[in-house]
């Protein structure tokens, strides 16, 4: 009659193969979260101006003297719905800015009445040479430092001017990238207006 | 006679000589003999090096990737001299800084501060480093056990042909 040994321990440890594999789920996680947030980068960085949909709401702390038909001090985008908003960033060392910024004031000086509210968002400025350029073009309308450098981002804005028009709803309806005229923000407030 | 008339007009001469000369002295000292008020240390100019002594250690946005100290945009050159200007009126360095951060963010330093969401340049750094030596630590660490471990796998025992007494050998190995 043969002795029968007793059954051997099984090994509690886990097999090569299984070991191996979970290193590999590990390794590809985590160069996934790094293709992930290189993803999001990479989208983040070729994202434009807003052309449409909501605006990105900001608050501006209007200049003395400043406050145009904006009503306070500061002022939050949102408190504005219900009007149109002509947004305008500028500064004082900016050719182009100086091009457009009669246009602007006869603009605002045609609409103050109808429900437009105009904002001119200063950007990267210094202020003194900022008030020196407001006076020099005889600019009455609401304007405001870029405090922080938090507006412009939010607009991903790439230089100055830019202009914005949002409508009753707070949703961009325009935009543009370089100097605007009377006639241009003329056609887009009627229309706007007119809904 | 003529001696004594000698002596008065000399000691006479000597009262005149005397008290012009103190009369001059005093209109002296009233035009300007009060000593002058004092006055704070005129401040030496400022000059291209003071300014750009601290421009270099700033960013302007307009022009990113390039510090202030070498920008050459109108917008730099503005930040230059409000620079220049808040240095002749006296504020230091960290007064300088501190307006430009206040105004336009911490993004203007080329250093920021370690705090807030920057804080985590700081920390970011350090945590990884200390990730990547525990891994690598742990990695050696399995590399060497495995190393250890390779001479007794990779032998097979011979059998003895008793499975009993294969068992004693293999354990009494491992033991």
């Amino acid at each position: 009659m043969s002795e029968s040994l007793p059954p051997e321990p099984v090994a509690e440890e886990e097999s090569a193969p299984t070991k191996r594999s979970r290193w590999l789920y590990v390794a590809i996680g985590i160069i996934g979260l790094f293709v992930v947030i290189l993803a999001l980068s990479l989208f983040r960085a070729n994202q434009t101006q807003p052309t449409s949909g909501p605006a990105p709401d900001f608050e501006l702390t209007l200049f003395d003297g400043y406050q145009g038909n904006a009503g306070k001090t500061p002022i939050k985008l949102s408190d504005l719905k219900g009007k149109v908003v002509v947004l305008n960033f500028w500064a004082s060392w900016c050719i182009p800015c100086a091009q457009e910024a009669a246009d602007l004031q006869a603009t605002y000086q045609k609409y103050k009445d109808k429900d437009v509210v105009f904002l001119g968002v200063d950007w990267t400025d210094i202020e003194g040479d900022a008030r020196n350029y407001l006076s020099r073009f005889g600019i009455t309308y609401a304007n405001g430092p870029d405090l922080q450098t938090k507006i412009g981002p939010r607009y991903r804005i790439t230089g100055v001017p830019e202009t914005y028009v949002i409508d009753r709803d707070g949703n961009v309806q325009f935009t543009k990238i370089s100097p605007t005229t009377v006639a241009e923000l003329s056609g887009v407030l009627d229309r706007l207006l007119q809904r | 006679m003529m001696n004594r008339t000698v002596k008065a007009a000399v000691f006479v001469f000597w009262v005149v000589a005397s008290l012009l000369l103190i009369a001059l002295t005093s209109v002296a000292l009233a035009q300007n003999g009060t000593p002058p008020a004092p006055t704070p240390a005129a401040r030496p100019p400022v000059t291209a090096d003071d300014v750009n002594r601290i421009a270099k250690q700033m960013y302007c946005p307009v022009c990113e990737n390039e510090p202030l100290d070498a920008c050459r945009t109108a917008a730099c050159q503005q930040w230059r001299a409000q620079i220049g200007q808040m240095l002749s009126e006296g504020q230091t360095e960290q007064q300088i800084k501190d307006y430009f951060v206040a105004r336009y963010g911490a993004r203007v330093l080329a250093q920021p501060p370690a705090e807030g969401t920057s804080l985590w340049l700081y920390v970011l750094p350090i945590v990884g480093l200390i990730v990547g030596v525990i891994i690598v630590v742990w990695l050696l660490r399995r590399f060497r056990a495995r190393g250890a471990e390779a001479p007794v796998s990779a032998t097979p025992a011979k059998s003895s042909g008793d499975e009993y007494v294969d068992r004693v050998e293999r354990d009494l190995k491992n033991f």
